[in-house]
């Protein structure tokens, strides 16, 4: 226990380096929205410079109206929340047992999961089209969602895994002496402790699932009202200009419920296995 | 990680909750066979095709693709651009994001909660703006990082136009996009180091460097492949970023695997999907190949240290 | 202490699982009809384009057709990129729309040999006002109309666009038709030498744009050229006199020379090292440089985006070696097609003759993005100063140029047969100036070989599978540039 008061100084110190660093973090996203209410010009003409010189918050009004951002706000939240909610379930589930239990297959599963991560993707969505078409799934959010909360999310799984490897087996054993069966011991003990790999996977879920381009729109061709806001944001760039005001006030606007949402997660991510092995 | 999984202690356990195993496993199984198995399924039988553009004439090549592809220096070299940055990015992010995530996981940091906002917002910003701020913050002639580099009397250097310095560029640029979702993975997996441990150890008088290296560390190790093999993915598939700052060039000196094989499936003035096909799974297999090589040499260099 | 939270945050997500369930069977249930695609015949007729400036002149079209027949269009804008992408997954899940433009990359007579468009009946006005624009191998096969030219050949992406002030005080004349590449040179240098300004802002990073803006100098240089259509890709561009790619040929390495000159005097904006057009567009239009190479429909953008600047813009034609020089396109191909799948026969007939009608060729003036067909009806349009004289420029120096493709529509098979040569001509342009390659004349004899190999053995390809084809189609020994190669002189 050295003095107390030099490590609160530390800690001071520590923050001023960081805020001074994360001010250069964040000035890309401070140019984005002064962006939003500028006119062309002004973005062009005045380089790195944050304060708009006019406030063009019609902008604003063109993102909502012309790219029909109302509707597509609501698309894209349907369609993200039941993706997340989807890849949290299944990956949870599926961590959960490959980190605690030994089964026919299990090595094979983990074998051929972490192996297929490393296949590029970037054609997939050929085959995903052409499978949907096939269910009939083709034209409907439940076969958006279910391509998008499909593919891929290894790394959910693996974070599970990696996290309930590490639980202490007297948590489960005293559940099990409390009487619970295998379901409850998951739903009411594992998946709350969880709840910093939970965040973690629904913010990148949510992110990956509301930025994603070609899935939503191979899967909106013929219904456009069912189209998300990445697709939507198509409206904006053009054969020969690029409506980069326009642009910068429909982004500005979509990345509103992804921070949002990490703010509201935050907490999360600093809570540990061991506050609640106390409680 | 494969091997880090398999070694979890698994609770032994009768018949009646082997069933609830499966169920559990089910899902995903069934939604990673058709939405990644059956796809590098077909891919594989895509690259096996001739297969121009809009898809009616497809005619069975056999191995045509892949003796093209063996031949083709633009794919060798957007692989040797994709290594290189995987090998030069993966690090520092892995190191300055375990730094950032150990100095903000103190709940008693002034301000943490806001400085773990602003180091993840990079994530959000959407990648076509990024190209065009960046391109300020770079600019050879008026751009901030080239008036400090006057300040201190070094010539201006062309970051992005330039294929001396395009790459590294972009791998800064890729490093602060993307720093803030390593951030996040360590700040979960921070979350199963028990608190109690430091407090201890603090009380035992260890200073910060040996209770990182005494206690944090050892509990990290099993998140350190898994974290590793995430950020080496993401940087498989970095693609937005590198075409909308440079598109590949100048003169393909930023032209990653992932935009290469875009160009070839739905860019190309004549596009060919098999063609694209059969890189992407022979990128596939080369990746599958070192990270299987270096997962076995963790393996060893740990059991030897198990051993000693 | 947190354990009542956490039971809310789990019986929340419970009820948003069954929330979002329930949601999505609502939808596939209650869109157009679920996982089937749309049926072939009733529902609005979709149509895909990336033509993002004709807004106003195209919905003008539909309303007509709309008031008179029982029917919408459903119009969906995509970005170039994005297009080809979206035309294949399209294709490969049955949901072609009724009329797409093509962007994937394929030639048309392609098209139709793989029974991907299908032929349109138009009316008798519109087939008698385009008779003498429907070429055999470009518009029409077998006889059959599939599309009608919207876009004049008459055009070219390299005018040169100044801002008048900077131009007069660095002692240029922003009347004159043409600068010469000494005169031009000169006046970059006098604006970069002031220090206030570039002068002039380039797209180095869209090697698309750098190709076109290549061949527009060779062929300003005198390099005459055969073009399959009005569009510029390395496979389609030949020397008329010997039906060889002629990359190399002295026309392109003194372009190539003249763009690189430019460059090495200092005059052009740093940052046009990483600009695409938009972007370089947008800086020049900034006040950041005072001259950029663009095609005509800089007007529309600018009066869209760039609204205050317009007013102090001109124009002239690019620079050539002596300040006289004509460029050549081969004919324009039609924009639009109908999707064979297409269930909406009759009105996209009708559509598509409205598109040959004078009051659609007006409202596509007033866009001022590439030229109608009609030059002549830009006259009459309500446009800006600075579009009326692009368009008188391209009256006086753009030419058509002859086209193998409309003497043997079997070139077209050769050409949907060879595969993309990489570095491609804006690529190599890139290099050169980039600093990558050293000897730019090997560089494009390597091009050249490369293609003609390629060209060599699509050629055995196609004529394996019973096309008859032979070099000599690529031969035209009677043209001059300059003159019209006209449907006459096939």
């Amino acid at each position: 226990m050295r003095a107390p008061v030099s490590r609160r100084t530390l800690r001071w110190l520590q923050t001023i380096v960081l805020s001074a660093v994360a001010l250069a973090w964040i000035y890309p996203l401070l140019w984005i929205l002064s962006a939003s209410v500028k006119d062309a010009t002004g973005i062009f003409g005045s380089g790195l410079s944050l304060w708009p010189e006019s406030w063009q918050w019609e902008n604003y009004s063109r993102a909502w109206d012309e790219a029909g951002f109302a509707r597509y706000m609501v698309n894209s939240v349907l369609v993200t929340v039941g993706t997340v909610v989807i890849v949290v379930v299944r990956c949870a589930a599926a961590g959960y047992v490959i980190a605690r239990y030994r089964f026919v297959g299990r090595r094979l599963i983990v074998g051929v999961l972490a192996a297929t991560m490393f296949i590029p993707t970037g054609l997939f969505v050929v085959p995903v089209v052409e499978l949907s078409d096939v269910l009939g799934l083709l034209n409907s959010h439940l076969g958006l969602i279910l391509a998008l909360a499909g593919g891929g999310h290894v790394a959910a799984v693996l974070l599970y895994a990696g996290f309930y490897a590490k639980v202490p087996k007297e948590l489960e054993e005293a559940a099990v002496v409390d009487g619970a069966g295998f379901l409850r011991t998951f739903l009411r003990i594992m998946l709350p402790l969880s709840g910093p790999i939970t965040a973690t996977v629904v913010v990148l879920t949510f992110l990956a699932t509301w930025n994603n381009f070609f899935l939503p729109l191979v899967f909106t061709f013929s219904t456009p009202q069912n189209r998300t806001l990445a697709v939507g944001m198509l409206a904006f760039q053009g054969t020969n200009s690029t409506d980069w005001s326009g642009l910068a006030a429909a982004a500005s606007l979509s990345l509103l419920p992804i921070l949002a949402l990490f703010l509201v997660l935050q907490r999360y991510f600093v809570e540990g296995i061991a506050g609640a092995v106390k409680s | 990680m494969a091997a880090t999984i398999a070694h979890a202690p698994g609770p032994p356990r009768g018949r009646r909750v082997s069933r609830w195993v499966y169920v559990f496993v089910l899902p995903t199984l069934v939604l990673f066979g058709m939405y990644t198995i059956w796809p590098s399924v077909s891919s594989i039988f895509y690259s096996m095709l001739e297969w121009r553009g809009l898809g009616v004439d497809r005619t069975f090549t056999g191995l045509a693709n892949y003796e093209r592809a063996f031949s083709d220096p633009l794919f060798w070299g957007s692989v040797r651009v994709t290594v290189l940055v995987i090998v030069v990015t993966v690090p520092i992010r892995l190191a300055a994001a375990l730094l950032l995530a150990i100095m903000l996981n103190n709940p008693r940091l002034p301000l943490a909660r806001l400085l773990r906002t602003a180091f993840f917002i990079p994530v959000v910003a959407t990648t076509a703006i990024v190209g065009i701020v960046m391109g300020f913050v770079l600019d050879p002639s008026s751009g901030p990082v080239n008036a400090a580099l006057e300040l201190v009397g070094m010539p201006a250097v062309d970051f992005l136009g330039s294929s001396d310095t395009a790459l590294s560029s972009v791998m800064v640029v890729h490093v602060w996009k993307w720093l803030g979702i390593t951030m996040i993975y360590w700040l979960a997996a921070l979350q199963t180091v028990p608190v109690d441990l430091y407090e201890a150890a603090a009380i035992d008088g260890a200073g910060a460097w040996r209770r990182f290296t005494h206690i944090t560390m050892p509990l990290l190790v099993p998140f350190v492949v898994i974290i590793g093999m995430l950020t080496v993915v993401e940087t498989m598939q970095i693609f937005d970023l590198v075409l909308t700052m440079t598109g590949g060039g100048p003169f393909f000196s930023t032209l990653v695997t992932e935009v290469y094989i875009y160009q070839q499936a739905f860019a190309a003035s004549n596009p060919n999907l098999g063609y694209a096909a059969a890189l992407g799974v022979l990128f596939g297999v080369f990746t599958v190949l070192v990270v299987g090589v270096m997962l076995l040499l963790v393996r060893l260099v740990r059991g030897k240290g198990a051993d000693a | 202490m947190h354990t009542p939270s956490r039971r809310m945050v789990l019986g929340g997500s419970a009820a948003a699982v069954l929330a979002a369930l329930a949601a999505c069977s609502r939808s596939s249930t209650s869109g157009s009809s679920g996982s089937t695609p749309p049926p072939a015949s009733g529902g609005a007729l979709q149509w895909w384009d990336h033509f993002e400036p004709l807004e106003g002149a195209l919905q003008g079209i539909f309303d007509t057709w709309s008031s008179g027949a029982d029917g919408e269009v459903e119009r969906t804008v995509y970005n170039p990129n994005e297009m080809g992408q979206a035309l294949q997954l399209a294709l490969g899940s049955d949901q072609m729309p009724d009329v797409f433009s093509n962007l994937t990359g394929i030639p048309t007579p392609a098209l139709v040999a793989r029974g991907l468009i299908s032929p349109v009946t138009l009316g008798a006005d519109a087939q008698a006002s385009t008779s003498a624009s429907l070429f055999e191998g470009v518009h029409t096969f077998d006889g059959d109309v599939y599309s009608v030219p919207i876009f004049s050949h008459q055009q070219h992406s390299t005018l040169a666009w100044f801002d008048v002030e900077q131009l007069e005080r660095a002692g240029g004349d922003p009347e004159a038709a043409t600068q010469t590449w000494d005169e031009f040179r000169r006046i970059l240098r006098e604006i970069g030498a002031g220090g206030q300004t570039a002068g002039w802002a380039w797209n180095i990073a869209f090697d698309g744009r750098l190709q076109e803006q290549l061949v527009d100098l060779a062929q300003g240089a005198g390099q005459a050229l055969a073009l399959n259509t009005a569009g510029v890709n390395p496979a389609d561009i030949t020397d008329p006199s010997t039906g060889e790619y002629v990359f190399h040929g002295e026309g392109f390495l003194q372009a190539l020379e003249f763009l690189q000159s430019l460059v090495t005097d200092g005059a052009m904006l740093p940052a046009s090292t990483s600009l695409d057009a938009r972007e370089a567009r947008a800086r020049w239009a900034a006040g950041e440089a005072a001259v950029f190479f663009d095609g005509p429909w800089n007007s529309g953008v600018l009066a869209g985006q760039f609204a205050d600047f317009l007013p102090r813009v001109g124009v002239t034609n690019m620079p050539t070696p002596d300040g006289a020089g004509y460029s050549a396109r081969g004919p324009s191909s039609g924009q639009f097609w109908q999707s064979s799948t297409s269930g909406h026969g009759e009105g996209v007939s009708a559509l598509f003759s409205l598109l040959a009608t004078p009051e659609f060729a007006q409202a596509l003036a007033g866009n001022m993005d590439q030229p109608p067909a009609d030059l002549s009806v830009v006259a009459g349009a309500d446009v800006d100063p600075t579009y009326s004289r692009a368009i008188e420029i391209f009256s006086d120096w753009c030419r058509l140029a002859p086209s193998p493709l409309v003497r043997n529509p079997g070139v077209g098979a050769v050409i949907a047969e060879m595969e993309e040569i990489r570095p491609n001509l804006g690529e190599i342009v890139q290099g050169c100036v980039g600093g990558d390659i050293d000897d730019p004349q090997t560089a494009l004899k390597t091009f050249s070989d490369a293609l003609a190999a390629e060209r060599d053995r699509a050629i055995d390809v196609v004529v394996a599978a019973g096309t008859e084809v032979s070099l000599d189609d690529w031969v035209f020994t009677d043209y001059e540039l300059g003159t019209d190669y006209s449907a006459d002189r096939y």
